[in-house]
């Protein structure tokens, strides 16, 4: 006959529910840790505008940008109160700045869907609608053909000496997309001197440039 | 001992109360439901973009284009709007919304009060895209049937959008237009 060296007598009604209780005190614990650790850890990983930011390939003027489908020079920048476009006069409340630059296709057909003016407070700019762009937004690049024209915005005067051109192929999205982005050099007496203009300035249309490529 | 599901709920429900309040509480509901008034040629200043509206007009036929319909006219609204958010905005159609006007012929698909064109008032130009602190004056077109007599006073909405992540890509975007504010501006016959 086997014996019996120790005995627990059975844990009464109370016993059981506090036993109970702190076990579901403990998951309850568990869980909120994991909650915890889970809103550090979110707290810490950048947010979905910056993971998926665009790559962007700066440059100074007349130095060959990548902008991975095509590669851009910008070469020149004026301004103006008033421009013509095919035929068509156009005024703004702040001042028209037509940018030249030229750009060509790497390996395939492509087109710049996308261009426009960052001021210093990171504001953005698109490329206006008001004429039809003869370069951005529709000129199809081919490879190893070189096109050169202008690009247009319009910008608030207060902010036109302190701009930089950002190009991209994609139109709309330029997340995880490369963007050529290249400063303008433009000083308070430049625009002055376009505000101060008493002429339209005429758009310039794109044209090949032969003899030439962008490096 | 087993719970009864009851309190088990209540449990949860007081569980996730005090989980969310050590992350910053469940966020307020705006119950708000009247719509502020704004006076005829009165900035409403807002997200993304400020707007006056300056007046409001039918005409039977404009000089530069005509109703798609003949016999019809447009409903016109003028109003200076200007970008306050950091890029050029290219939904200019969200801008404003017509409240009262019956029996317009566009509905503006899945947006019924949408308008059917804008343009500059600057050049008459199809105006598609504003830019940063460059405020326009704009011309709101909608096309309503000839058979209804144009209203009298026309109920403007000013639509507001929210900069906040989108919950399908998580990425910032302007979102949720809705209504901000309404001004009242009697109807003028432009033709007269």
């Amino acid at each position: 006959m086997t014996e019996v060296r120790h005995h627990r007598a059975p844990r009464g009604p109370v016993g059981r529910a506090l036993a109970g209780l702190g076990s579901r005190l403990g998951v309850g614990a568990l869980l909120i840790a994991a909650v915890a650790v889970g809103g550090l850890v979110k707290s810490a990983t950048p947010d979905a505008d910056t993971r998926e930011r665009p790559f962007v390939r700066t440059g100074r003027l007349g130095e060959t940008v990548d902008a991975r489908t095509f590669e851009v020079r910008v070469l020149d920048v004026r301004g103006a109160k008033e421009i013509v476009r095919l035929g068509r006069t156009r005024s703004t409340g702040g001042v028209w700045v037509l940018v030249r630059v030229q750009a060509v296709a790497r390996n395939e057909p492509t087109s710049i869907g996308y261009a426009a003016l960052r001021d210093g407070r990171g504001r953005l700019f698109h490329a206006t609608e008001r004429i039809r762009q003869p370069l951005a937004r529709g000129r199809t690049l081919q490879p190893g053909i070189p096109v050169e024209g202008e690009i247009v915005f319009e910008v608030p005067v207060e902010v036109a000496t302190d701009l930089s051109i950002r190009l991209a192929w994609v139109p709309i999205d330029q997340r995880m997309e490369a963007v050529a982005e290249v400063p303008l050099d433009i000083d308070a007496g430049m625009v002055a001197s376009w505000q101060a203009r008493t002429e339209p300035v005429t758009v310039a249309d794109a044209t090949v440039v032969t003899g030439q490529v962008t490096r | 001992m087993a719970l009864p599901p009851r309190w088990m709920g209540i449990g949860a429900a007081v569980l996730a109360l005090g989980v969310s309040g050590l992350f910053g509480g469940l966020d307020e509901v705006d119950t708000g439901t009247e719509l502020a008034t704004v006076e005829l040629g009165t900035v409403h200043t807002g997200e993304p973009w400020n707007v006056t509206v300056t007046g409001a007009g039918f005409a039977d036929e404009l000089e530069s284009f005509e109703p798609r319909t003949p016999g019809n006219r447009w409903l016109v609204v003028a109003a200076v709007v200007e970008v306050t958010g950091e890029e050029s905005r290219f939904d200019l159609y969200d801008v404003l919304r017509l409240r009262n006007a019956s029996d317009l012929v566009s509905q503006g698909g899945a947006f019924p009060g949408r308008p059917d064109r804008i343009l500059l008032k600057r050049d008459g130009a199809e105006a598609a895209r504003l830019h940063p602190d460059m405020p326009e004056e704009l011309y709101f077109f909608w096309e309503q049937a000839g058979r209804t007599e144009p209203p009298r006073e026309l109920e403007i909405e000013i639509i507001g959008k929210t900069r906040r992540v989108d919950t399908l890509t998580g990425h910032m975007q302007w979102l949720d237009p809705e209504p901000r504010a309404l001004v009242r501006a009697p109807v003028k016959d432009l033709t007269s």
